[in-house]
């Protein structure tokens, strides 16, 4: 953290954000103090958005919005009070916003989205505009959006009654940390050197009775599970020409093998390491699979040519797939992560073992260190500037590894739609079966109506009690059909559409608190993913109903 | 439009109307019941009460924004009225600066509530707030955060799961052996420092028994002398406490002379690494130059001599407010201690570098601070984001209890991986089998003074209530059984009741065909009315028969436990049991024998379904 | 009520049926007139036809609010002579610990039994007193002296 005293003692800053640092690390922090956010709508969701990003302490927030505060607005929004009636919204908020944190930098411009996207670009425009992350509430044109940059990572959010939506736009995102569930890899099908020999010393008197000159049944018990797997994968092979099992069939013949070999007349009648090796087997006995997420980033373009401009990322990523196909290296496998699991042992054997599984990794990590170093030379950089901290962290999740390339609000929202548009939300109207599987795609559906009732004549649907809620449905579903045609979908429509219309017309444009509340964490969730570089954020649009807590996750 | 027109318009205004006249109450005003609070008084609930017997924190502000730096020492629940009161004059705020389990808190007020939410951070009081909705059949929801996972569940005697008919995880404890003489993590060396060495030098001493006197003779005074020495060394070292030698003392005993003795037991390092004592001269010289300021470095992993200069300087720091703890001390006081407390920096720095010193004499990893203070103290990782979905969903659960629409309810966990944010399932039934709602309910009211035990078993649970013989009967202690009926004959205060009590009947008959009865759970309330020793029983019930037991291998009741024995009778391999995570811990633990560091990242077990939800 | 006290109210049931000769195991008296159960005081008789034959050894049981999931305490009352106990009284054992063999099913007659077969056929490998793990290993002589005179200070009735 840029805050922290010289003698390195804990800042006042540091012990407020003491419990999130646990969960982001000064890294993350850093990253989110260098923000600066706009909110574009001053509504209940947005600025329930913008106060779970105040408090772990953004950098700045403006808030931007064109509306006096009216005593309709205190029923759902928590950052306005008594006083505020009258006032301008963009000010009032940003002032109760502020009182959050002392140290966020909180600003307000007094005017309207759609105002600032016709007269002042240069707020949109990328290595112009001050913002760093960009959230608009609706409503909002159509038309407004589609000017936004798909360079600057932005936030678009419905919440309307019961209903809340997110969509996220972003360049391409690399995510190194994604946190996944488990990063043990016990390479049990390709041992090397090092681990082989351990597997001899350790078993070679594995099958011989203790008054025999064998182990003592203390021993024999506090055989490590991954040794005990690799000595019998080599017994197995010797017996099958070479092949470990695979079948299913083989993989339980696998299993007799090892129980057979297990004492029975020991306390307890088993033994434990043999039954952590049982239950091993079907997880751990598999070829190296590279996932394809990694896949996808090792063949990206990016990864296989990188340009004296690119993010650290590829080049690392370039350093691994050189890596790979050097077999002087990898030889065709990822570098090790060095994750290693608990297991019944003896402390120094354990301790042993768990070290020629760091050791290799650090080996690997060190080659692709080489290999990264060599690329920053030829394209003429520093080769100093990637260490072998950022290397080993990549290496260490090396098949977690993720880009995302999210597509943009115009592919979306352009007409005619692309290909791509067309066969999400079609492919997902099919699915749909209100028993089985039911989505939320008929939400999107209404919601996409009701954004463009909104382009189209200015008011939100509901909102003017002198049209009748009927006629204002049936405006809306004509537009829903259109939409539904213009994707190429002919089939039936469900009764869902009708329900969500209805719900989106009664609310008359209006929100709840709870639902606002409930988005703003959502939303604030993935904004700090994106912000932090951890964690995977959404790809790329989230839908929540609030009648049945439940979501879907879509990409359009 | 006044500000009640658009909640009434999206709710519709039968149910909001039900809101504006309920009354609820709120468990905990930390980070959950901080968003809580906003969304009840924005939604209109009509009389909120919390209750909090904590004070707030520096470390509470990146997430519980009820709170401002002005607040920090000041009563969370008072404070979050204050606030929050602010913003909905129509809603009815009481803040209580208690502890939930206050006797003042019976069943009778717990009935006052239509509802009821939890917002607490441990399993303690989640239990007993869960006892006693049950026991008031008042609706619970119950939710709990870890860093990004969430969860809320909703409650109801009778209708739904309680909080314990699922056993809950325990946190990781570990072996004496392991933390005395052979640790292998840093985790046993820090488990050591706080509870055995900390508790041993400012706290109190589990071994200052002074039981040493089995009978002087010749031949053993050597062996007792020397036993007598062990135990009352850390005694007598304690007594040193005001001598500037006293880091000193405690020092060379820890790390110098008990490393010595484990050595001399030689098979115990036949196949483990063995410790080396430190030396005091050499440690101390090289610490000499280091300021105590290198305390303050959380995040720096100290060297040995840094780790000493810590250690003494917050030997002497303790030791002051100790000494001055004993002046102040009164005649017939219990001694004064010190305890734990990982936001104490003096005793946060005496376990941390006390902890490295052992790691290092083991040749196990240092740690810094930082780390330490998590492992020490529990810490678990929080978020505003987290608590805001949390809260929601309590609230958008709230919404269908009050439309008595419990089928619809769901259990609704958040899950860390983007491909949905939500599971949801719908709420599971009670277990037959579990302990703590599984049971008959009767409410009684007898003068505890004069109503004797003997009253409570002839009167109401035989006569009335129609059990035999053979019945055990329980509160915290055991009352009554076959076997011992000293208390019949003594008043029910005498035997720890109180304004409200909790007891528990069991029927024990067994034998050829015969079912017993479930257990009953009787809430006996003190009456000063009743003259004589009449126990007023409000209405006849009829108590139901135990539940047939069912085959599922991973049962916990007395049924299933009774079978066990009598399968382990010949040594047969007992059931492994299986637990289902709980809402507060944050490890996956699988039967393992090895200390490990709870991962914070590890998942909760998430019910993996494809994503289609069922639909209600 | 909890599922500890549920459960320990089983094992006495359980005791009372049967139990083996020469043992006790019977909760606590508590302050306020009731028996405790999460506290039990123990006798362990030495077994026969070895040297502990004819000595009663008293131990006290503390349960923790987990079990079974943990394991009892178990601690000799006044502390044991034995190369497997701490100077505190504490014991030892494999199935006490809840990473070694410690099991819920695990009886407390089982534990009764386990002890009382520990304390003829010490454990080598977990000493935990120095006093008698070292007469043990160097001096078999003087131990079994040393557990002849502690068999007679703490006879069986």
């Amino acid at each position: 953290m840029a805050s922290t005293a010289p003698s390195g003692m804990p800042s006042s800053k540091e012990k407020k954000y003491d419990r999130q640092l646990r969960l982001w690390g000064a890294d993350g922090q850093n990253k989110l103090e260098a923000s600066h956010i706009a909110l574009f709508g001053a509504s209940a969701a947005g600025c329930e958005i913008l106060k779970n990003l105040i408090l772990p302490g953004i950098g700045r927030f403006t808030i931007i919005d064109d509306k006096k505060v009216e005593e309709s607005d205190l029923g759902v929004n928590f950052f306005l009070d008594d006083d505020s009636v009258g006032k301008s919204r963009a000010e009032r908020t940003a002032a109760l916003l502020g009182e959050l944190n002392p140290d966020v930098e909180g600003d307000y411009i007094e005017d309207s989205f759609s105002n600032l996207v016709a007269t002042k670009p240069e707020l949109f425009q990328p290595g112009w505009t001050p913002f760093t992350h960009i959230i608009v509430v609706s409503p909002f044109n159509t038309d407004d959006v589609l000017k936004l940059s798909p360079e600057i990572p932005t936030f678009l959010v419905h919440s309307i009654g019961s209903t809340a939506m997110l969509r996220i736009s972003a360049s391409t995102r690399c995510v190194v940390d994604t946190h996944p569930d488990t990063l043990i890899d016990l390479r049990l099908l390709n041992p090397w050197e090092e681990l082989s020999a351990m597997v001899a010393e350790k078993t070679k008197d594995l099958g011989i009775a203790e008054k025999d000159g064998g182990m003592s049944d203390h021993e024999h018990g506090h055989v490590p599970y991954v040794l005990l797997l690799l000595k019998f994968l080599e017994d197995w092979k010797a017996a099958h020409g070479g092949n470990p099992p695979s079948t299913y069939a083989e993989k339980n013949a696998f299993k007799d093998m090892i129980r057979n070999s297990m004492r029975m007349d020991v306390p307890g009648g088993s033994e434990e390491n043999y039954e952590e090796a049982i239950a091993a087997v079907l997880k751990n006995i598999r070829a190296a699979e590279i996932s394809s997420h990694t896949k996808a980033v090792l063949e990206d373009p990016r990864c296989i040519n990188p340009t004296p401009e690119c993010e650290t990322f590829w080049i690392i990523a370039h350093a691994v797939r050189e890596f790979m196909n050097r077999d002087d290296q990898g030889a065709g496998l990822l570098p090790l992560s060095g994750g290693f699991p608990d297991m019944k042992a003896e402390s120094s054997t354990y301790v042993a073992l768990q070290n020629i599984y760091r050791s290799r990794a650090r080996r690997d990590a060190t080659f692709v260190h080489e290999n990264a170093k060599a690329v920053l030379r030829k394209l003429g950089r520093d080769p100093e500037l990637i260490t072998l901290d950022e290397v080993s962290l990549f290496t260490k999740h090396a098949n977690f590894v993720r880009r995302i390339n999210y597509r943009t609000i115009a592919a979306e929202y352009n007409f005619p739609p692309d290909d791509f548009h067309k066969k999400a939300v079609t492919s997902a109207l099919q699915s749909y079966n209100a028993e089985w599987n039911p989505s939320l795609i008929y939400d999107y559906v209404a919601l996409r109506a009701w954004q463009e009732y909104y382009s189209k004549i200015g008011q939100l649907p509901g909102e003017d009690d002198n049209y009748l809620d009927s006629d204002i449905r049936e405006q809306m579903r004509i537009t829903a059909v259109d939409y539904l045609s213009s994707i190429g979908y002919q089939s039936n429509i469900d009764h869902r559409l009708d329900q969500m219309l209805q719900e989106i017309i009664r609310a008359g444009g209006s929100e709840l608190h709870v639902i606002a509340s409930l988005i703003g964490g959502i939303v604030a969730q993935e904004i700090v993913k994106v912000i932090t570089s951890q964690y995977v954020p959404v790809n790329n649009t989230v839908i929540f109903d609030g009648i049945k807590s439940r979501t879907s996750v879509f990409e359009f | 439009m006044g500000r009640d027109a658009r909640p009434k318009k999206s709710l519709g205004a039968s149910l909001h109307s039900r809101i504006k006249e309920s009354r609820v109450l709120m468990v905990g005003a930390g980070g959950i019941g901080c968003e809580l609070l906003k969304n009840l008084v924005l939604t209109g609930f009509g009389e909120i009460h919390l209750v909090d017997l904590d004070t707030i924190d520096l470390s509470n502000l990146n997430r519980q924004f009820l709170f401002g730096m002005q607040h920090i020492k000041k009563s969370k629940a008072i404070v979050a009225r204050e606030t929050a009161g602010k913003f909905n004059p129509n809603v009815k705020l009481e803040a209580h600066h208690a502890n939930i389990k206050d006797p003042q808190f019976n069943v009778k007020w717990f009935k006052g509530f239509d509802l009821v939410f939890n917002a607490l951070d441990n399993l303690d009081a989640r239990k007993h707030v869960n006892r006693m909705c049950l026991a008031a059949y008042v609706p619970l929801i119950e939710s709990g955060t870890t860093g990004y996972h969430g969860q809320v569940q909703v409650i109801k005697q009778g209708e739904t799961e309680c909080y314990d008919c699922n056993p809950k995880q325990v946190p990781k404890s570990f072996p004496v052996c392991t933390i005395r003489s052979t640790p292998s993590q840093p985790i046993h060396c820090i488990v050591w420092a706080k509870s055995y060495l900390f508790a041993e030098v400012f706290g109190t001493s589990e071994d200052s028994s002074t039981e040493l006197d089995q009978g002087q003779n010749e031949e053993n005074a050597q062996e007792i002398a020397n036993l007598r020495r062990e135990a009352s060394e850390l005694n007598s070292i304690r007594e040193k406490m005001d001598s500037p030698d006293f880091a000193k003392c405690i020092f060379e005993k820890v790390f110098g002379r008990d490393i010595d003795r484990l050595l001399s037991m030689e098979d115990m390092w036949k196949s483990r690494k063995p410790p080396t004592p430190l030396d005091h001269a050499k440690v101390l010289e090289e610490a000499s130059g280091i300021g105590p300021e290198v305390a303050r470095e959380d995040q720096k992993t100290w060297c040995l001599a840094e780790n000493y200069a810590v250690f003494a300087d917050s030997v002497k720091r303790l030791s002051q407010r100790m000494l001055e703890l004993k002046a102040k001390a009164k005649e017939g006081d219990a001694p004064p201690i010190l305890s734990f407390d990982k936001d104490d920096e003096d005793t946060l720095d005496f376990v941390a570098a006390g902890a490295n010193l052992r790691s290092h004499a083991f040749g196990i990893e240092l740690k810094s601070k930082f780390d330490i203070k998590q492992m020490a103290g529990n810490i678990i990782p929080a978020i505003a984001t987290t608590n805001a979905i949390t809260a929601g969903l309590c609230v958008l659960q709230a919404f269908k209890v009050l439309r008595n629409d419990l089928q619809s309810g769901k259990m609704v966990f958040l899950a860390k991986n983007s491909d949905r944010a939500f599971n949801a399932e719908k709420l599971a039934p009670p277990n037959p089998e579990c302990q703590v709602c599984g049971v008959a309910r009767v409410s009684v009211e007898a003068n505890i003074a004069v109503a004797t035990l003997g009253d409570l078993i002839e009167k109401v649970v035989r006569t009335e209530l129609g059990y035999g013989e053979d019945i055990s009967v329980l509160t915290s202690q055991l009352l009554y059984d076959i076997d011992y009926d000293d208390n019949l004959d003594t008043p029910l205060k005498e035997l720890g009741f109180e304004d409200e009590t909790f007891v528990t009947i069991v029927d024990e008959e067994e034998g050829e065909g015969v079912v017993p009865r479930a257990n009953l759970e009787i809430v006996v309330t003190h009456s000063e009315e009743l003259a004589d020793e009449t126990i007023t029983v409000p209405e006849k019930i009829e108590i139901p028969r135990k539940p047939k037991r069912s085959t599922a291998p991973e049962e916990t009741t007395g049924e299933a436990i009774k079978h066990a024995l009598e399968d382990n009778e010949d040594g047969g391999v007992a059931k492994k049991r299986k637990l289902n995570d709980g809402l507060t811990f944050i490890e996956d633990r699988p039967n393992k024998k090895r200390a490990v560091v709870p991962d914070a990242d590890a998942d909760l077990i998430v019910l993996e379904d494809d994503g289609a939800i069922t639909i209600d | 009520m909890s599922l500890c006290v549920n459960r320990l109210q089983e094992e006495r049931k359980q005791w009372r049926k049967d139990h083996p000769f020469g043992f006790f195991a019977k909760p606590a008296k508590s302050p306020n007139g009731g028996l405790d159960l999460m506290k039990w005081s123990c006798g362990i008789p030495g077994k026969e036809k070895t040297i502990w034959e004819g000595g009663l050894f008293k131990l006290e049981m503390i349960f923790p609010e987990e079990y079974p999931t943990k394991p009892p305490k178990c601690k000799f009352v006044p502390p044991l002579f034995h190369p497997n106990v701490y100077p505190s009284g504490t014991v030892c054992l494999s199935i006490l610990n809840e990473d070694e063999a410690w099991k819920p099913a695990i009886t407390i007659k089982q534990i009764l039994l386990g002890i009382q077969d520990l304390l003829d056929d010490p454990n080598p490998d977990s000493p935990a007193q120095v006093e008698a793990f070292n007469l043990f290993k160097k001096d078999r002589i003087g131990y079994e002296k040393r557990i002849r005179y502690i068999v007679r200070e703490n006879p069986a009735p």
